[in-house]
């Protein structure tokens, strides 16, 4: 049984490529049993809107990186 | 500053800020490259091994009960909210410096882990490695420093 560790580096993975069958499938198990997963999927996936909204609620560019 | 003067070429504030973001993206590329060629750029190097994601789990990998991710309930009322984006930014700053460029490449500037690994010259592996962690810090970061001020 994958433990939350190893599943979110698939939820991470899978904002940035495709996941094989085999990783959509141990995922989706463990989040079907893991409520606190869950949440960190809709947190990792709530970053990522976040990125995409970053420029239009900044009036100047981020500064430091 | 550069920026600025080109500003009257620009209609609305949107396309300025896209625009802004282009320049910073090939800063934010040239200085990675630059780093890599002098062997400075070791983003995975960077924190102790793991330290990040160790903080939030137990051994058995399992989420350490302080470390359990809370609802943050719904991202649109979220985005609106000047003290989210305040958070937000504290937190990107407080990721490691390598971590915060490939997150800001990939997530605020919306270019995909194989073109930041080719342009950079890393492994794609790599990239999403870094991706990984810096996530699991920042959604910890903004947990405690969002949730934790807005409830009473």
């Amino acid at each position: 049984m994958m433990m939350c560790k190893e599943a979110t580096r698939l939820m991470s993975f899978r904002q940035d490529r495709r996941l094989t069958f085999r990783e959509k499938v141990s995922l989706r198990l463990h989040l079907s049993m893991c409520g606190a997963c869950r949440e960190c999927d809709r947190q990792f996936t709530l970053l990522h809107e976040a990125g995409k909204r970053y420029p239009a609620a900044h009036d100047h560019p981020p500064e430091g990186h | 500053m550069a920026a600025i003067e080109k500003e009257a070429s620009f209609a609305g504030r949107s396309g300025y800020e896209t625009w802004v973001f282009g320049i910073l993206k090939y800063k934010i590329l040239d200085l990675m490259r630059l780093q890599r060629k002098q062997g400075r750029f070791t983003p995975l190097e960077e924190e102790g091994e793991d330290d990040a994601i160790d903080r939030q789990f137990q051994a058995n990998g399992r989420w350490r009960e302080e470390a359990r991710p809370a609802s943050w309930g719904e991202p649109d009322r979220a985005f609106e909210t000047e003290h989210f984006w305040r958070v937000f930014d504290a937190c990107m700053l407080a990721l490691p410096d390598g971590a915060a460029r490939v997150f800001s490449l990939r997530e605020l500037m919306g270019l995909s882990t194989a073109d930041i690994c080719r342009e950079v010259g890393i492994r794609e592996s790599n990239c999403w490695v870094i991706l990984h962690r810096a996530r699991l810090r920042l959604r910890a970061c903004l947990e405690q420093g969002w949730l934790g001020e807005e409830t009473p």
